[in-house]
This record gives structure tokens, C-alpha cells and sequence, in this order.
């Protein structure tokens, strides 16, 4: 009777069991995650970063020849991760959060995929705070440069550190050099901070440098600072330059005419200012597009859909076009992701772009998306593949992973190889690169109104939410002329 | 009851499997589990001033575990394998797992993805079943010479056998497990005058001691120690130089370990093949494809040559760093092989390779030498200048002077200062290929890393014009 009964309570165990179902007993227990037996915020957070890894290995693309470093480096979070992270956040106060610094980077990720934008502001700002308490000085730096704008923190010492050394008042003769671009430093600081009167006291104080010739334009130091002076009027000015670009593109070009003379001597031509130029018509081989789908009530809702599509005119003509330029590459963690050179940059990421497009998607569902892209013979660190294949690989992560509401346009790149043994690979530039030849197309977003005229095109290293400010309102000053129209 | 091979040297395969079983049949349900049971048995003998000073049949037998819990991780180690041991283990693995703070980053995959020792051709059963008592054999034929002659010898005769089992249950559900082993056999024989006036030094190492005689590596050293009886002092300078293939191999592992195509395409200007930065091409130029040494060496890499290959890994395959010369083919890694070259076929160096030789035998090198010097080893080799390889040391057990195609006298030992650059750039000739002792043989239970411990090296004897010595030193 014993033994019947130990063969019974044996068999009710393996039944209830996963481990009698065939399963191996180690097999990855983390891949369901239940969040009800998690108990502290860390380790759903550490969950979240498990499932984004694993959805990254199972991904067949590179799974069989990437090195396991650069598969990881490169991943992109899975739609099962973002659930879970939003799990995570409605158990988070984000203002007390504590947790490893990886791990918040993810869930600011994360935050940024799911538009979350002002809880992910109030992570960076919880990040900064844990790295200043901790006195981790270089993790100020490196994580709000992942998360944040990368000038940020730099500035925001830097306008403590500078006002300070104002204050010290010392003899204009010695600090002349410095001077110009100590105020600039303090004006871009202060609109970091919203702090605008500062901004705008510091612009009338360059402007009263120059023009009563107190600062030495020959010095090539000045030079510089004059043209970051010339950066920052521009902004603290932005709202009066918004006037001039209601009317037209050639009126806002003037605008900044005026405002190069008020600066300096020299011709505004030497600013190489793109404004006002007509943008040649894009040349793509490969066409995709993700178009949103359009709700019950007539409203577009972000989503993905990726087709191949056949070649388009790009900039659409009578349209308001953004062209978001991607051929530099774009990464998760904000360095680039498929090409072997954006690795080593710090260019603005796909994950910034793709939320700052979608945002404009939105608020102007009139706006024609164009991005670029190009190949480079190898996608995401993987095995080598042929540019139709990169182009799919390329279409999917741009337009399906990160939703972009946008055509593709990539070009492939033709090369050559260093001759002998070097053999290694020599991109030549794309069309799209010799006809923006004034503008980076490394990363970054042009804008091009309905005649084919551009009247932006980036001005910072990596899309500020500052850019992106000047960008909704250059949208909204462009669209209510054509409502008036 | 756990098996062990004959007289329990190594565990078994099925041996180290039912250990697996059983630890992971004390594994908690969650998280990661990295088990690694290594056994090792090692027979060796060591004498001195011509009197053993030891005798070692040593064996060995870890357990280790790595348990991986969140994003935190623990590890335990025991040399017992019994069921309490093994209990132990896992649970203090799992406890330091679930007490530690998260501040470990689960974002690497476990370094399973590097094992390549699995169907590793390095197993002999000669040097398997060479005991320990064969071993004291020679050592006391050996001494009993010495002491006979008159002369002191020290040294050490060695074989090791060993084998593991890698477990790795990893956090996308993969579970893996390794077996491997592996042979080693070593011998180093000094035989110095008891008076401090003469050193003679011959040594070999091999997977399969088949491959060499104790005796005669015994005698060699005999040999040389009696050759550089009395060695007279000689003006530093350049000289035509022979090199026996011990001397070869320390300055060829030199130049082997910078053909590295990573740091100098990626602009590391400092690296020794590291030649230019092309503005109109935007890339960093290496040295790839530039004649390096003289037209006759070739370099190369082969996993299947016995001497020098020790595995079958599917990554791994011949790589001619050094074909007539010119720099061919350097290490790069798979990331660089990607994208750089869009091609998936890195050339994965390893440190062991092999030179080929010429047919050019000793006594014809000395009999074509009108003035020069025979050196058996350059020892104490440490880099001066990375961007040239200049490298500096000393010479030790045997330098001798030749004159008219004779051997005339021993010479005191020099400190040298030369860069391979330069000497194999200035070869007379090339003789036959040796392998040569290897002074980091591997020893100790496996690691995973097993391969890169590994230096098997064959190379041949080289005359070479203009080998610089920089001073003379008074030590024998």
C-alpha cells in the first residue's frame, strides 16, 4: 500500500511539474516571468533586462556568426519586454527609484519607446541625482549622455563652474579671450535650465561685446565662440524668427540674415546656411514605407506595417516633408546600430529620432516622412549579407521595430576594397550624401516645406528637446500659413 | 561510488557525468547554473645539485559552480565530490547568488561560446601511461652521470593528464555540456660545472613524449656544458650569429603575437605593423601585405599539424601569418572580419605555429662562418620599443665563438638588444625545424581558456648576419 501510494504521490509530482513535461530542467526559468513573485522594484527591472537579452538571442538574424559581444551591444528591445516594463513602471516611483545604473538605463529605453517622455525626464533627473549623491562624477557624465542630451550635465557644471569665475570680475584684458565664450556657455546653460532672461542678457551682452568691438574677431578662438554666440541668439531669438517664416521660407531666410549681420562682418554666406536651398529629389534603390493605421474616428495610430513599395517623389511636392537622415547608424543604447563606423560614434539615436518623429507624426499628421539609410554589407554585427537583404533587415528595425510612420529610402552603397591583402571595404558616398553635401547626413532631420525649400536643418550634434522644440514650432508656423493659404 | 580512470588519476567521462547529475539534481529551479568538473593527475620529478628534491604523483579533482540569479551571480568550489561536498557547493553557490546586490550586469554570454577544446587532438596514451617510477628512472640515470662527470645537473622530467566536463545551462534556455582531455609532457635538463664555469641547457615538451628521449636531451645538455667549460671574455658588438631553435622561438614569439590586424587598423599608431594613416581613404593602414622578414620564412598556423594544432574547433583554421616574407594574414577578430571585410572566415591565431626550415644543417652553418658565435638560448626577453619589437635579454647555457668554420672557445654570456624585425631580415641560412621547449606548458587542472596557455612551437635553426650584444655579463 506504501509503495502504491509513493508511486502515486511520484506520479502527481511529475504532473504538476514542468520538468516531467519534457522541459529541461534548467531551461531558462525566467522566460515567463510571473511579477507577482517578484518582490522588489530591482528585480522586475532585472527581469525586464533578462527578457531583453533573450528576445535579442533568439533572433535568427545574427544569432550564427555575430560575436556575442556585438550581438549584445546591438539588440533591440522586444515588444514582451515592453510589456513588462510597463508592468515594472506602475510599480515605480520614479522620483525615489534605486536600482543599478544599467538597469535604469533600460527602463528609460523603455520609457522612450512607449512615449512616456516626461516620466523619462524625471528618470534622468532621478539618475543624475543618484550619480551627484554618489559622487560618481564620470557616471553623471556617461549616463545622462546615453539618456539625456550630452551637453547637458557638462553645461549645467559648467554655468556653476562659469558663473562663479564671472563673479570674480576680473580685468577685461585677461579673460578677453575667454570672455565671449563664457558668456555663451552661461546663455546655452541658462536655456538648458529655462532660465530665458539670463539667456537673453547674456545674447544682448555679446551683441554689446561686438558691436562695440570689445572682443578680437581676429582670434580664431573668438571666431568659434562668435558662431556658438550666433547658435544661441538664434534660439533666444527663435520666436521672433518665427514671424518671418509664417510669411515664407525667403522671409525667414532674411531673418537670419539680419541676424548673422548683427554678429559679425563677415558674409552670411560663410555660415553655410542650407535654409531656403531647394532639396534635390531623393534617390533611393530600395523603397519601404510603415504607414499608420487610421482609427474609427479618423485619427492615425501608431503602428507597423512594413511593405515594399516602389519608388516615390521624395520630398512629396505641395507637402511639408521632414527627411530624417539614419545612414550613420542608430543603437539602443544611443552609439549606432548596423554600420561598422556609427558604433564608434555618439550621434543621436534611432530610439530619440523615432520618438521625436512620431511625436511630430502626431500633433502634424499631414507631415511626409522621408528617412535614408544605406547599406553596408552587414547588419547589426551579423553574418555578411547582400544590400537586398541588409534592406530588408534595415527596413524592418527602422519601420517596424521603431514604428517610424515613414517611406525608407536606401541607397546601397557602392565600395571598393583596399587592393592585396587589406581587402577591407571602402564605402563610396550615397547620392543622398553628395546632394546634402552642407548638411551631416549622419544622423539628424531637415526640414522642407510644400516648395521644395528647406527651412531647417539640424543644428546640434544630437536632437535636443530644445530642437525639438524649434522644430514643432517651425511646423506650426509653416502649416498655419498654409491654412492661410 | 564514483570511477576513476586506472589508478585513480582522472575521472572518467561517465564519471564526471554522474557528478553532473547529481549536483544539478541540487539546483533550485531559477536562474542560470555553470558547472565545471575537472580532474588532473600529474607525475613528475625534480632534482637538484644531482639529488631528487622531489617527487610528485599529484592528482587533483574540482567541482566548481556558478550559479547566476537575477542579474547576480555565485560561485562555489570544492576538491570533493562526494554527495555532501557537491550539496554544499551548490546551495553556498546559490545563496551567494541570491545575497549579493544586482550590481552584476547579466549582459555577457558565459564564456561557453569559447570553448574550443572539445575533440581537442591532444591526448596520448604513452605519455598517459608514463609513470611516475619511469620518470625517478631516468632522473637517477641522469644524476648517476652527472656525479660520475663530475658535474652538476638540476632539472625536471614531468607528464600531466587531464580532463574536464563543462556544464552550462544559460539564460535562453540552452544547455550544453563539454567533455574534453588532454596530455602533456615536459623535460628540462641543466647540467652546470660545480665550480660555476660552464652551463649546458637542453629541454623539449610535447603532448606525446614519445616524440623525444630524456637521454638525449640529458646529453645534449652534457654536451653543451662541456663544450662552454672556461668561457673567455669577448668584445660586445655585432656578430654573425647561429641560433639554435630555442633562441628562434623567443624572438619569433615575439613578432607572432604583434600580427594583430585589430590595433593598427583601428589606429593604435604605436603597434609594430601599424604603417600609415591614408587621408584620401580615411583608414588606418597595417602592414598586410608588406614584405616584414626575409623571402624564405613562412609562418603559419596549422590545426592539424600534431606538433602544433590542438583542435578541431570549426572557427579554426590555417592561418599563413608569414607567407615568403610577407605579412599574409594576421588575428582579426570576427566583429573586424564582418564588417571591415564583409567576409565570415577570421583568421584566429593562436599562439603556437610553426616556421619552416631550410636544409642547411648546424656543421655546415659553423663550417661557412669565418667569425661568429653559436648561441643555444636568449632568456630574460622583455620589449624595449613596441613600435620596432626591440627587444632585450641575455644569453644563457652556451655561447660559443666560431672562427674559420670552427668552434674554438667558449664565450661569457652577453646581454643582447636586437628586434626580430632586424634579425630575420638578415638571415645566412636556414636549417632544420625542432620543436623547441615550451616554458609555460600547461599545467593544473583545465581551464576554459585551455588554448590560450598553449605555445607549441616548431622552428628551425637560423645564421644570421649582425646579431647585436649589446654587454657582457659574468654570470654562468
Amino acid at each position: 500500500m506504501k509503495i502504491i501510494t509513493f508511486c502515486f504521490l511520484i506520479f502527481l509530482s511529475c504532473a504538476l511539474s514542468s520538468v516531467c513535461e519534457g522541459q529541461t530542467k534548467f531551461q531558462a526559468p525566467d522566460t515567463i516571468p510571473n511579477y507577482a513573485s517578484y518582490k522588489y522594484v530591482n528585480e522586475c527591472l532585472v527581469a525586464v533586462r533578462r527578457l531583453y537579452s533573450q528576445a535579442d538571442l533568439k533572433d535568427s538574424i545574427w544569432k550564427d556568426t555575430a560575436s556575442p559581444e556585438n550581438r549584445l551591444d546591438q539588440r533591440p528591445i522586444s515588444p514582451e519586454a515592453i510589456k513588462h516594463g510597463r508592468t515594472c513602471l506602475q510599480s515605480l516611483n520614479l522620483d525615489t527609484v534605486r536600482a543599478a545604473k544599467r538597469e535604469l538605463e533600460i527602463l528609460g529605453l523603455i520609457l522612450l519607446l512607449v512615449d512616456r517622455d516626461e516620466d523619462f525626464l524625471k528618470l534622468s533627473k532621478r539618475m543624475l541625482d543618484l550619480a551627484a549623491n554618489e559622487r560618481e562624477w564620470s557616471d553623471i557624465y556617461n549616463t545622462t549622455s546615453q539618456l539625456l542630451s550630452s551637453a547637458r550635465p557638462t553645461r549645467l557644471t559648467g554655468l556653476k563652474q562659469w558663473m562663479e569665475v564671472s563673479r570674480l570680475n576680473e580685468p577685461a584684458a585677461s579673460i578677453q579671450a575667454r570672455r565671449l565664450g563664457m558668456k555663451v556657455q552661461i546663455g546655452l546653460a541658462a536655456l538648458d535650465l529655462g532660465e530665458i532672461e539670463t539667456a537673453k542678457q547674456m545674447v544682448g551682452d555679446i551683441f554689446k561685446e561686438i558691436q562695440g568691438n570689445v572682443v578680437d574677431l581676429k582670434s580664431s578662438e573668438n571666431r568659434y565662440y562668435l558662431n556658438e554666440g550666433y547658435a544661441l541668439a538664434y534660439e533666444v531669438m527663435f520666436d521672433e524668427g518665427m514671424d518671418s517664416l509664417k510669411v515664407s521660407t525667403e522671409a525667414y531666410k532674411q531673418y537670419l540674415r539680419n541676424l548673422w549681420d548683427r554678429f559679425s562682418d563677415a558674409p552670411f554666406e560663410e555660415t553655410q546656411e542650407v535654409t531656403g536651398l531647394i532639396s534635390p529629389v531623393l534617390v533611393g534603390k530600395y523603397w519601404y514605407k510603415n504607414d499608420w493605421p487610421v482609427d474609427s474616428n479618423g485619427q492615425i495610430q501608431p503602428g507597423s506595417v512594413v511593405t515594399k513599395s516602389n519608388p516615390e517623389v521624395r520630398p512629396v511636392p505641395g507637402k511639408i516633408n521632414v527627411l530624417v537622415f539614419l545612414g550613420g547608424g542608430c543603437h539602443p543604447y544611443g552609439q549606432g546600430l548596423p554600420t561598422q563606423y556609427a558604433r564608434y560614434s555618439s550621434s543621436a539615436s534611432c530610439w530619440r529620432i523615432s520618438a521625436i518623429v512620431k511625436r511630430l507624426k502626431k500633433e502634424f499628421p499631414n507631415l511626409q516622412v522621408t528617412v535614408l539609410t544605406k547599406t553596408f554589407g552587414t547588419f547589426g554585427g551579423g553574418k555578411p549579407v547582400d544590400p537586398e537583404e541588409e534592406a530588408v533587415l534595415l527596413s524592418n528595425y527602422i519601420l517596424g521595430f521603431f514604428s517610424m510612420p515613414a517611406v525608407q529610402a536606401i541607397s546601397e552603397t557602392e565600395f571598393f576594397r583596399l587592393p592585396g591583402l587589406d581587402r577591407r571595404r571602402v564605402d563610396l558616398d550615397v547620392q543622398y550624401e553628395e546632394d546634402f553635401q552642407n548638411i551631416r547626413t549622419s544622423t539628424g532631420i531637415i526640414l522642407i516645406d510644400e516648395k521644395g525649400k528647406i527651412f531647417h536643418s539640424f543644428i546640434h550634434n544630437s536632437l535636443k528637446s530644445r530642437e525639438e522644440l524649434m522644430i514643432r514650432k517651425k511646423l506650426s508656423a509653416v502649416f498655419s500659413r498654409l491654412a492661410q493659404n | 561510488m564514483i570511477e576513476w580512470d586506472n589508478d585513480n588519476r582522472i575521472l572518467s567521462e561517465s564519471s564526471a557525468q554522474k557528478v553532473l547529475d547529481e549536483a544539478l539534481s541540487y539546483a533550485g529551479k531559477r536562474g542560470t547554473v555553470k558547472i565545471v568538473i575537472s580532474s588532473w593527475w600529474g607525475g613528475g620529478q625534480r632534482w637538484a645539485r644531482n639529488a631528487p628534491t622531489m617527487t610528485a604523483d599529484q592528482r587533483e579533482v574540482t567541482f566548481k559552480v556558478e550559479r547566476g540569479i537575477g542579474s547576480s551571480r555565485g560561485q562555489a568550489e570544492t576538491n570533493q565530490i562526494d554527495s555532501v561536498s557537491i550539496k554544499g557547493a551548490m546551495e553556498v553557490a546559490e545563496r551567494y547568488a541570491l545575497s549579493r546586490s544586482e550590481n552584476n550586469p547579466l549582459d555577457k554570454e558565459t564564456d561557453i561560446a569559447h570553448w574550443d577544446f572539445e575533440g581537442s587532438n591532444v591526448w596520448s596514451d604513452v605519455t598517459y601511461n608514463r609513470l611516475v617510477t619511469e620518470n625517478a628512472k631516468s632522473v637517477n640515470d641522469i644524476t648517476h652521470k652527472s656525479i660520475e662527470d663530475n658535474l652538476v645537473s638540476a632539472g625536471y622530467i614531468g607528464n600531466t593528464a587531464s580532463t574536464a566536463l563543462v556544464y552550462n545551462c544559460d539564460d535562453w534556455g540552452r544547455n550544453t555540456t563539454k567533455w574534453g582531455r588532454v596530455t602533456s609532457g615536459s623535460c628540462s635538463v641543466t647540467v652546470r660545472h660545480p665550480k660555476g664555469v660552464g652551463s649546458g641547457w637542453a629541454g623539449q615538451s610535447s603532448y606525446d613524449i614519445a616524440r623525444w628521449d630524456v637521454e638525449k636531451v640529458a646529453d645534449l645538455a652534457y654536451e653543451k656544458c662541456k663544450l662552454s667549460l672556461n668561457p673567455v671574455r669577448l668584445e660586445p658588438g655585432r656578430y654573425t650569429t647561429i641560433l639554435e631553435p630555442q633562441a628562434v622561438a623567443t624572438l619569433m614569439s615575439f613578432l607572432v603575437g604583434a600580427l594583430n590586424r585589430v590595433p593598427p587598423e583601428s589606429g593604435r599608431a604605436s603597434n609594430p605593423i601599424y604603417q600609415i594613416f591614408d587621408s584620401g581613404l580615411r583608414r588606418h593602414i597595417s602592414k598586410i601585405g608588406v614584405k616584414l622578414v626575409d623571402s624564405r620564412l613562412n609562418v603559419y598556423h596549422d590545426p592539424q599539424d600534431p606538433l602544433v594544432g590542438t583542435h578541431r574547433s570549426s572557427l579554426i583554421r590555417k592561418v599563413n601569418m608569414i607567407t615568403q616574407g610577407i605579412f599574409t594574414e594576421g588575428y582579426n577578430s570576427i566583429p573586424h572580419e564582418i564588417n571591415e571585410l564583409n567576409s565570415n572566415n577570421p583568421a584566429i591565431v593562436r599562439r603556437s605555429y610553426r616556421v619552416d626550415g631550410g636544409e642547411t644543417s648546424v656543421d655546415e652553418m659553423i663550417k661557412s662562418t669565418r667569425r661568429g658565435l653559436i648561441v643555444a638560448k636568449l632568456d630574460q626577453a622583455m620589449p624595449v620599443d613596441d613600435a620596432s619589437i626591440l627587444l632585450t635579454g641575455v644569453t644563457r647555457d652556451g655561447l660559443w665563438l666560431i672562427e674559420n668554420g670552427t668552434v674554438t672557445k667558449s664565450i661569457r654570456n652577453f646581454r643582447w638588444i636586437e628586434s626580430p624585425l632586424f634579425v630575420f631580415n638578415n638571415i645566412e641560412q636556414i636549417g632544420f625545424t625542432e620543436p623547441v621547449f615550451n616554458q609555460t606548458w600547461f599545467r593544473g587542472p583545465l581551464t576554459i581558456n585551455f588554448h590560450d596557455s598553449l605555445k607549441n612551437v616548431v622552428v628551425p635553426t637560423m645564421k644570421v648576419r649582425d646579431f647585436q650584444f649589446s654587454s657582457m655579463i659574468d654570470a654562468i
